[in-house]
C-alpha cells in the first residue's frame, strides 16, 4: 500500500466534529443539525415621532425574546429614533404596546446596539455578513457561526422589494438575500427566521435563494400593513397590528412551552391583521409542525454537569525561575528604581509673555 | 445659397464626413464601453489558485517520528520489521498519520538515567529534560522489562507526564505481559493512537448523551487567544468584603496565577489571560432558595432546569468586557457560616454535581469545600481545549493541568482546524464572487489570499516532515489571514447596485446620442456593399 | 449661591482622602463611597446630585498587570489598560443646564455626550488609541460614540488640562483629546450599563434610587464618569486611580393642595432606600438648609443625624446630613426596612422670578437669516466687582466656515483685544474650527463675542436623514477661576486660594441648504440630454455635406413637412396678391 495515498480530508473527531473542510461535505453538514446558540436582530427602521409604533413593535420582540432567555448581549437592537426619552413622549423612559399602558416594552434593562443615525443600510449589512469596521465594539457585532439560530425582525415602511431606512436610503430583497448567501457561505448560522412587518413584507423574503431560511412577512405583495390603535396622550398610533397579535401570543409562551412555529403563523388572521400573513417555507428544511418557537424566540441552553468526583488536584511546583514575575517587576511602575513624583497642575493656563 | 437637403457621404463624395463618423464610432466604442464598464463592475484583484490548495489538503499526511526504545539487551529487530511493515500509518479516521518508526536501545544519557533514579516518576521528569526529547510531536515509548519498576506491576501501559509512554514487556519474548493473545507491536501501535487522539471518556458528562460540540471553545483556539473572566459570587455580601484575606482567595490566585499560567504549558496553544472580579449584589436574596430541588439532607440541591435564568442573572450583572475572546467562569461561594453546600442537581437522572458546563456561556463552578475549585479550575481548562475533564488511570501523573502529549495533540488538531477553515474561507470568497455581483476584491485582500494560501501549502509540507510546532505557526498566520481577507469592510465598499440602475443611468446618455452613430453605421456599411 | 456646593463635594472628597491615609497609613485597599446633595433652588425646584466615588488603590501605569479586580469596575480597567488611558472625563446630558437660574452644577456637562481623555505618556499612538477609546465606550455606554471621528476631534491648548496629578507635573498636548456629540441621546441604555459599573449596582444603597421612569421625568438630567489618577499620600511618588461616577437631576415637585412643594424619596424616585450598600465607606444624604433662616424653612420628617455648618467666602452654609448607615442599621433593629426622607416647607410656595444668578455665567446663540450665512454671538456676564480671567473654548463644525477676521469681542460697543488667541482652521471632512482665547472680563459688565460663518454645501451622501432638522453645534466652553472663594481653607488640596470652574454654553442648532434628495437622477438626466443635444448637431456638421438638390424630380420628391410648409407659403403669397 502507497502510504502517501491518503484519504478524505480530516473530519476532526469528537470535540471539534461540526467544523468541515471540503465543500462537497457541506451540504451533509447542514442537515438535521441541532441549533446550539441562539442570537436576534431585531430593526426599526423608521426615525420621526408618528413613527412610534414602529418602535413599539421591535421592542415587543425585544421584550419576548428577552424574556424567553436570549441573553442581551446575543441580541442587536437597533432603533432608528429616541422614542422612550422623545421630548414629545409624555413618560419618559417608556414604550407602551397599547393605549391602556400595560406593558411598557423598553423596561429598565435595555441595551440599544445601533440608535439614531448608525441605522443604516450599510451598517445592517455589514453586521449580517460579519464586515463590520474596524474597531466596532462587541456588542455591535453579529459573532453568529454555524450552531447559531437567528432570529431577524424588521419593521418600518417599505414597499414591493425594500424597506425604506430612516426615511432616507432603503435595503432591498435582493440585496438582502445576497447577504444571507454571504452569512450561508461563511457558516454563519443555522436557521434564520426573517420577520418583516412593513408594507407588502411578502416581497422582503421572496428573492431569498440560501437555505434554511423561512420567512414570514405580515402582509401579501399589494397589500399594506396596518397599526393596529391610536392613544391619545402620545397621539400617534401605538403598534402595527400583526406584532400586536405577536406579542399577545408570546406573551403566554413560556421556555418550556410546546408551541410549536406553525402556531405562530396563525396568529393573526386577516380578519383581525386586515392584511394576508405570508410565509415562505421552501427554502426551510424542517416541517414548521415540528420547530418549537423557542428554537427561535428563547434560548435554551445545553447544560451539563460536570463529574468531578474523581478528578486529581493539581499540585503547584516552586520554580524560582518566574519569567513573567520579574517581566512584570521590570516594568511595574511602582517597582521602578526611577521615582517620578506626581504633581497636579493648574487647570488654568498660565501666560508666559 | 441655401442648401436645400444635407446628405451623408454619399458614393465618397463626402472623405471628410465617412472620416469623422469612423471617428466618433471609434471613440465612442474607446471611451464609451470601457469607462460604462468600469463604472458598473467591481474592482477585482484576480484570487489565488485555491484548488490546489483543496487538492493538497486532500493529501496531508502528519508524519509522526515515534521512538520505541528498549531497555532489555535484546535486539528488537523483529519488532522493528513487523511496525515498519504493518504499520505505516493510520488512515482509516478523520485524520491521516503516517508512522516513522525508529526502534533502538537505550542511548548513554537514558541509561545513565535509568541506572540513577529509583522511581518512573523521577524517570519521567529527567527524560523529559534532555534536549532531544522535547520536540513538539515526537513520541518514545519506552519498552520495560516486567517487575523492574514498581509502577508498571499493575498496569500494562502508563503515560507519562511529558511525551513517554511506558509499557511493560517480558524479558524473552516480544509479547507484552498481560494481554497474552495481543502482539506486542498491536499495544505500541494502540498507545500511539491514544496518544494522537486522547479520547474522551463519556463517563464524566453525565448529562445529555450527544455531548457538547464545543464549537464555542473553538474559536478562542482557532485565535489562539482566550481571556478567562472569573466572576466570584458569594451568597453573604459580610464575607465578600473579607473574602481578598482569606485563605481561599490566596488559592484562587495560586492556582490561576502559578499552576495553570506558569507551569501548566498552556502558552504552547493559545495565549491565556486569566482575570478575577468580585461581583456583589448579583443574584437576588431568595434567588437560589426559591430554585431548589427536594433537598437532600445537608446539601441543597439547584435544579439544572433552572441554571439559565442563573446565567442570565449573573450576565445581566456585569458589565461586558470588550474582548472576543473572553471565556465566563463563575465561581459561586455559598456562605460558610449559615447555609449548607450547593449542588447542581438533574432531575431526570438524578445527579448531582458542583460544577456544570454550558456552551458559549461558559460555566459555573460551586465551591463548597476547601479544594472544589482545584480540582473544578483544572476539569474546566481540560473541558476547555477538548480533553476529557480527568485523567484515566493509566497516567502515570495526575496532578498536573495537561500532559504534554495531550497538548500536542490538540496542538495538531487546532492546526488540522486552522487549515480545514482558511481552505473554507478562501473557497467560500471564490463562490461568492461568482454569485454576488457587487462585492470588491482590493488589492490588499487578495494579497492576504494569495499570502494565506501560501502559507497553508507549507504548513502542510511542515506536517508532512513531523514539523508540528512550525506547522502550527504557519497555519495560524493563514488562518488569521484568511479570515481578515473576509470579513474586510473593502468586501463591501459598493453597496448593491441593482443591474437596471446600472442601465438607467447611462440611457438617457448613450440613447440619444447613439441614434445619429447608428445612423452613420448604417450608411457606411450601405457605402461599402457599393 | 451654587458654585459654593462644587466647593462642598471637592471638601467632602479631600476630607475622606485625608482620613483614609491618617487611619492606615496609605496601605493598599480600594474604597467605595456615595453620597446625594439636595439643594433647593431659589424658584421651588430641587437639585439632586449623586457622587459615587471609588479609589481603586493600583498606580494608572500599573493596571495592565492588574488580574483581580474588587470593588473597581473590570471593564473599565481592561480599557483604561488596553488603551493606557490616564485620565478620562465622560459625560451625558438631557437638557441645558440654566446657570443663571440654577447655579453651577456640581459637574457641569452639555446636552449630549462629552469626552475629553488623556493618555498615559507610554502611549505612542494616541490618535489610533482615541479611535479605540471612542468605540470602546461606544459599546460600553450604548452610545454612537463611534461618531467622533477626526472631524469632530481637537486637541485643546488652554482648556481641559488634566485634573488629576501628572508624572513630574508636565502635561503634553498631544496626548489630549476632546470630542462632543450635541446630538447624542440620553435614556434608560445609557443608565443601565452606568450603573452597572458601581459595586452594589442598583441593588442596594443610594444608587437603588435611580430609577430610570423617574429619572428621566426630570427637567435635567446628566450623568456622567470621571477618571484620574491621584496621590496616595502626601509625597505623591504612588497614585492611585479614582473613578467618580455622578448623576445630576433638576426636580420640580408639585405644588400639592396644601400650597406647598413638599418633597420625598419616594416623589422623586418612586421608591425608598430599603438596603444600604455594604461596600460603601460612605455613605451620605447631605440637604442644604442654609435658606431655612432667611426664607421658606424646610423641616424632615426624619431627625437629621448631623449638621454641618462650612463658610464659603463669606458666607456660612449649612446642610442637615443623614448618615445611612447608621441610620438603617438602627432601622433594621426596630424592624422597619424602608428609609424615605419626606421634606416639608413651612409655608406655602409663591411664585416668583427669585432667581439668584451666580458670578459668571454666558449665553450663545446664532445670528442671522437664511441658510448661506449666519453668526454666532456669545454674551459673557460678569457680575462681580472684580475682573476674571476666563479661557473660551469654541469648535465649529467644518462645514460652517468661520471667518476670523469678522471675530469681535465688545464690552460695551467698545472692541477689546483678548489675552491671547488660539485659531486652528477646519479641513474639509478632517477638522473642525478650533477657538481659544484667554480674556479678561471687566467687573460687572458683559463681553460679547461675535463672529460670521458660511453654511457649506455637503455631499448628497453626507447629509444626515433629518436633513431638514440641522446640524448641532457644540456648545462653547469657559473656563476660569473664580476669585471669590479667598478664605476657603478646604481647597488646599489643589494649593491655589481661587476656585476653578467650567460652564458650558448652549449647543447651537444651525439648519444647512438641504438639497432636493431625488436631485441626482434629475441632474443625470438634465446633463445626459444636455449633452446628447449638443452632440447631434456636432455630429451633423462634421460628417453630413450640404448639397443642392440637382433636378426638379427631386425636389418633387419632397418630404411630406416640405410640402406642407410649401402649400403655408403658397398659401401666404396667395394671401399677399389678393
Amino acid at each position: 500500500m502507497d502510504v502517501r495515498v491518503l484519504f478524505a480530508f480530516f473530519f476532526i473527531a469528537n470535540a471539534f466534529e461540526k467544523t468541515v473542510a471540503v465543500s462537497a461535505k457541506v451540504e451533509r453538514f447542514f442537515e438535521g443539525k441541532r441549533h446550539t446558540n441562539n442570537w436576534a436582530v431585531l430593526v426599526c427602521s423608521s426615525r420621526y415621532w408618528f413613527n412610534y409604533r414602529h418602535v413599539a413593535n421591535v421592542l415587543s420582540i425585544y421584550r419576548s425574546v428577552k424574556r424567553l432567555g436570549i441573553p442581551d448581549n446575543r441580541i442587536i437592537l437597533m432603533l432608528a429614533d429616541d422614542m422612550p426619552c422623545n421630548s414629545r413622549n409624555p413618560k419618559p423612559g417608556t414604550v407602551f404596546n397599547n393605549a391602556h399602558h400595560h406593558i411598557n416594552v423598553y423596561g429598565d434593562d435595555v441595551e440599544v446596539d445601533y440608535r439614531g443615525y448608525e441605522v443604516t443600510v450599510q451598517n445592517f449589512i455589514r453586521l449580517l455578513t460579519g464586515r463590520v469596521n474596524e474597531g466596532t465594539p462587541r456588542s455591535k457585532q453579529l459573532l453568529t457561526d454555524e450552531g447559531s439560530n437567528i432570529l431577524i425582525y424588521l419593521t418600518g415602511h417599505g414597499g414591493e422589494g425594500f424597506l425604506k431606512f430612516q426615511d432616507s436610503e432603503e435595503i432591498t430583497s435582493v440585496e438582502l438575500s445576497d447577504a444571507f448567501e454571504q452569512m450561508y457561505q461563511k457558516r454563519r448560522y443555522n436557521e434564520i427566521l426573517l420577520i418583516t412587518e412593513t408594507c407588502q413584507a411578502e416581497s422582503m423574503a421572496s428573492k431569498l435563494y440560501s437555505p434554511n431560511i423561512l420567512g414570514i412577512g405580515s402582509s401579501k405583495i399589494g397589500e399594506d400593513s396596518l397599526s393596529h390603535h391610536g392613544d391619545p396622550t402620545i397621539g400617534v398610533y401605538v403598534i402595527d397590528r400583526y406584532t400586536y397579535y405577536a406579542l399577545e401570543f408570546l406573551e403566554k409562551v413560556s421556555i418550556n412551552s410546546s408551541k410549536s412555529l406553525s402556531d405562530f403563523f396563525s396568529i393573526c388572521p386577516k380578519r383581525v391583521c386586515i392584511s394576508t400573513v405570508t410565509v415562505r417555507k421552501d427554502l426551510f428544511k424542517r416541517d414548521p409542525k415540528n420547530v418549537p418557537l423557542t428554537d427561535f424566540f428563547g434560548n435554551v441552553p445545553e447544560v451539563k454537569l460536570l463529574d468531578l468526583s474523581s478528578a486529581h488536584k493539581v499540585s503547584i511546583r516552586n520554580e524560582t525561575d518566574d519569567r513573567r514575575d520579574s517581566e512584570r517587576s521590570f516594568t511595574l511602575y511602582s517597582h521602578n528604581v526611577i521615582k517620578h513624583k506626581w504633581k497636579k497642575i493648574d487647570p488654568f493656563p498660565v501666560l508666559t509673555y | 445659397m441655401i442648401p436645400k437637403k444635407w446628405t451623408l457621404f454619399a458614393n465618397h463624395q463626402n472623405k471628410a464626413g465617412l472620416l469623422s463618423s469612423l471617428f466618433y464610432i471609434v471613440v465612442i466604442l474607446l471611451l464609451g464601453i470601457p469607462i460604462w464598464y468600469k463604472t458598473t463592475t467591481p474592482l477585482r484583484h484576480s484570487l489565488p489558485d485555491i484548488s490546489s490548495l483543496l487538492v493538497h489538503s486532500q493529501m496531508i499526511s502528519n508524519q509522526i517520528e515515534i521512538t520505541v526504545v528498549s531497555i532489555g539487551d535484546q535486539q528488537r529487530d523483529q519488532l522493528r520489521n513487523e511496525l515498519v511493515d504493518n504499520w505505516k500509518g493510520n488512515f482509516q479516521g478523520n485524520v491521516a498519520f503516517r508512522y516513522a518508526w525508529k526502534v533502538r536501545q537505550l542511548v548513554k544519557e537514558e541509561k545513565q538515567i535509568f541506572v540513577a533514579s529509583q522511581s518512573l516518576y523521577q524517570i519521567d521528569r529527567m527524560l523529559d529534560e534532555l534536549e532531544s526529547h522535547r520536540i513538539k510531536g515526537h513520541l518514545f515509548i519506552y519498552l520495560i522489562p516486567e517487575n523492574t519498576i514498581t509502577e508498571l506491576v499493575s498496569k500494562s501501559v502508563l503515560y507519562g507526564s511529558s511525551r513517554f509512554a511506558y509499557i511493560s514487556v517480558k524479558n524473552d519474548e516480544l509479547k507484552s505481559e498481560k494481554s497474552n493473545e495481543k502482539p506486542l507491536s498491536e499495544i505500541i501501535v494502540e498507545t500511539v493512537e491514544t496518544m494522537l487522539e486522547p479520547k474522551r471518556s463519556s463517563k464524566s458528562e453525565l448529562l445529555r448523551s450527544e455531548a457538547s460540540k464545543a464549537v464555542d471553545t473553538l474559536t478562542f483556539l482557532l485565535n489562539n487567544e482566550i481571556d478567562i473572566l472569573i466572576n466570584l459570587v458569594m451568597e453573604d455580601v459580610e464575607e465578600a468584603i473579607e473574602f481578598q484575606d482569606s485563605k481561599r482567595f490566596k488559592e484562587l490566585k495560586n492556582i490561576t496565577r502559578i499552576a495553570f499560567l506558569k507551569q501548566s504549558g498552556i502558552f504552547e496553544l493559545i495565549d491565556a489571560k486569566i482575570t478575577t472580579q468580585m461581583v456583589y449584589y448579583a443574584l437576588p436574596p431568595s434567588f437560589i432558595d426559591s430554585h431548589l430541588a427536594n433537598s437532600e439532607k445537608n446539601n441543597r440541591l439547584f435544579k439544572t432546569s433552572s441554571v439559565p435564568q442563573l446565567l442570565n442573572a449573573i450576565e445581566s450583572r456585569i458589565v461586558e468586557h470588550d474582548n472576543k475572546q473572553s471565556y465566563l467562569l463563575t465561581v459561586y461561594i455559598p456562605s460558610q457560616s449559615s447555609n449548607s453546600p450547593l449542588f447542581f442537581f438533574e432531575e431526570s437522572t438524578g445527579t448531582k454535581s458542583n460544577a456544570i458546563v454550558t456552551p458559549y456561556r461558559g460555566g459555573i463552578l460551586v465551591w463548597n469545600d476547601a479544594d472544589d475549585f482545584n480540582v473544578g479550575f483544572k476539569s474546566f481548562m481540560r473541558n476547555l481545549i477538548g480533553l476529557n475533564p480527568y485523567e484515566n488511570d493509566d497516567y502515570l501523573v495526575k496532578n498536573n493541568f495537561f500532559t504534554k502529549w495531550e497538548l500536542d495533540a490538540v496542538i495538531r488538531k487546532v492546526t488540522l482546524l486552522q487549515l480545514a477553515k482558511t481552505l473554507s474561507s478562501l473557497e467560500s470568497i471564490e463562490k461568492l464572487l461568482g454569485k454576488v455581483s457587487n462585492i470588491v476584491i482590493l488589492e490588499e485582500i487578495a494579497t492576504k489570499m494569495h499570502y494565506a494560501v501560501k502559507l497553508s501549502h507549507e504548513s502542510m509540507d511542515h506536517l508532512a516532515i513531523a514539523n508540528l510546532e512550525g506547522a502550527f505557526n504557519l497555519s495560524c498566520k493563514a488562518y488569521k489571514a484568511s479570515e481578515t481577507a473576509f470579513f474586510d469592510p473593502s468586501l463591501l465598499a459598493l453597496l448593491y447596485f441593482p443591474d437596471d440602475q446600472k442601465y438607467a443611468v447611462y440611457f438617457p446618455l448613450f440613447l440619444p446620442v447613439s441614434l445619429p452613430l447608428i445612423a452613420s453605421i448604417h450608411h457606411i456599411i450601405r457605402s461599402m456593399n457599393k | 449661591m451654587m458654585y459654593e456646593m462644587r466647593a462642598l463635594i471637592t471638601f467632602f472628597a479631600a476630607f475622606c482622602r485625608v482620613s483614609l491615609s491618617e487611619d492606615f497609613g496609605g496601605s493598599a485597599f480600594d474604597r467605595y463611597d456615595e453620597r446625594l446633595l439636595f439643594k433647593p433652588l431659589p424658584d421651588g425646584q430641587v437639585y439632586a446630585h449623586f457622587e459615587f466615588s471609588t479609589v481603586f488603590d493600583e498606580h494608572i501605569n500599573d493596571v495592565f498587570w492588574v488580574d483581580h479586580f474588587n470593588l473597581f469596575p473590570l471593564a473599565i480597567g481592561k480599557f483604561l489598560a488596553n488603551a493606557k488611558v490616564q485620565e478620562m472625563h465622560f459625560s451625558l446630558a438631557k437638557g441645558f443646564w440654566k446657570n443663571s437660574a440654577w447655579g453651577y452644577n456640581a459637574r457641569d456637562a452639555p446636552n449630549g455626550a462629552e469626552l475629553t481623555v488623556y493618555f498615559q505618556s507610554f502611549q505612542d499612538n494616541p490618535q489610533k488609541a482615541w479611535r479605540d477609546v471612542t468605540s470602546v465606550l461606544s459599546g460600553h455606554f450604548c452610545a454612537s460614540l463611534n461618531f467622533i471621528d477626526k472631524a469632530a476631534t481637537v486637541q485643546p491648548v488652554y482648556s481641559f488640562k488634566p485634573e488629576g496629578v501628572l508624572q513630574n507635573g508636565s502635561m503634553r498636548n498631544d496626548l489630549l483629546f476632546y470630542a462632543a456629540l450635541p446630538h447624542e441621546a440620553l435614556c434608560t441604555e445609557n443608565l443601565t450599563p452606568w450603573k452597572k459599573l458601581l459595586p452594589c449596582f442598583d441593588k442596594a444603597g443610594l444608587a437603588s434610587l435611580l430609577n430610570a421612569r423617574h429619572i428621566f421625568n426630570s427637567h435635567f438630567v446628566s450623568l456622567a464618569l470621571d477618571l484620574k489618577p491621584i496621590c496616595v499620600n502626601s509625597d505623591c511618588y504612588r497614585t492611585s486611580i479614582s473613578i467618580t461616577q455622578t448623576i445630576s437631576l433638576i426636580f420640580n415637585p408639585p405644588v400639592v393642595f396644601d400650597g406647598k412643594k413638599s418633597w420625598s424619596f419616594i416623589k422623586f424616585f418612586g421608591t425608598p432606600i430599603k438596603e444600604v450598600c455594604q461596600l460603601a465607606s460612605e455613605s451620605t444624604v447631605l440637604i442644604d438648609i442654609t435658606q431655612n433662616d432667611t426664607s421658606n424653612p424646610l423641616t424632615f420628617t426624619t431627625p437629621p443625624s448631623g449638621l454641618v455648618v462650612k463658610k464659603f467666602g463669606e458666607k456660612e452654609r449649612k446642610f442637615a446630613t443623614f448618615d445611612l448607615k447608621s441610620i438603617i442599621s438602627e432601622y433594621k433593629q426596630q424592624n422597619m426596612s424602608k428609609f424615605n426622607i419626606v421634606s416639608l416647607y413651612k409655608k406655602n410656595h409663591v411664585y416668583a422670578s427669585t432667581t439668584n444668578p451666580p458670578p459668571v455665567f454666558a449665553s450663545r446663540y446664532i445670528t442671522g437669516y437664511g441658510v448661506s450665512q449666519g453668526g454666532i454671538t456669545c454674551d459673557i456676564y460678569n457680575k462681580l466687582d472684580k475682573s476674571v480671567q476666563i479661557v473660551y473654548f469654541d469648535i465649529i463644525p467644518w462645514y460652517l466656515r468661520i471667518y476670523v477676521h469678522t471675530l469681535k469681542i465688545t464690552v460695551a460697543n467698545k472692541e477689546i483685544k483678548p489675552d491671547t488667541f488660539y485659531y486652528k482652521p477646519a479641513k474639509d471632512r478632517s477638522q473642525p474650527h478650533h477657538i481659544e482665547m484667554l480674556l479678561t472680563l471687566l467687573p460687572n459688565s458683559v463681553t460679547t463675542i461675535h463672529f460670521d460663518f458660511d453654511r457649506q454645501y455637503l455631499k448628497w451622501t453626507e447629509y444626515p436623514p433629518d436633513a431638514n432638522h440641522g446640524v448641532y453645534v457644540n456648545s462653547a466652553v469657559i473656563s476660569l477661576k473664580l476669585p471669590t472663594a479667598q478664605n476657603m481653607t478646604v481647597f488646599s488640596e489643589t494649593s491655589s486660594s481661587d476656585f476653578f470652574l467650567r460652564i458650558h454654553t448652549q449647543s447651537l442648532l444651525v439648519s444647512l441648504a438641504t438639497p432636493d434628495f431625488s436631485m441626482p437622477y434629475n441632474v443625470i438626466c438634465l446633463v445626459s440630454t444636455v449633452v446628447s443635444l449638443a452632440f447631434g448637431p456636432i455630429h451633423n456638421l462634421t460628417t453630413r455635406k450640404p448639397q443642392i438638390p440637382k433636378s426638379d424630380e427631386e425636389s418633387k420628391k419632397q418630404s411630406l413637412l416640405n410640402r406642407i410648409k410649401n402649400f403655408f407659403q403658397n398659401k401666404k403669397s396667395h394671401e399677399k396678391s389678393d
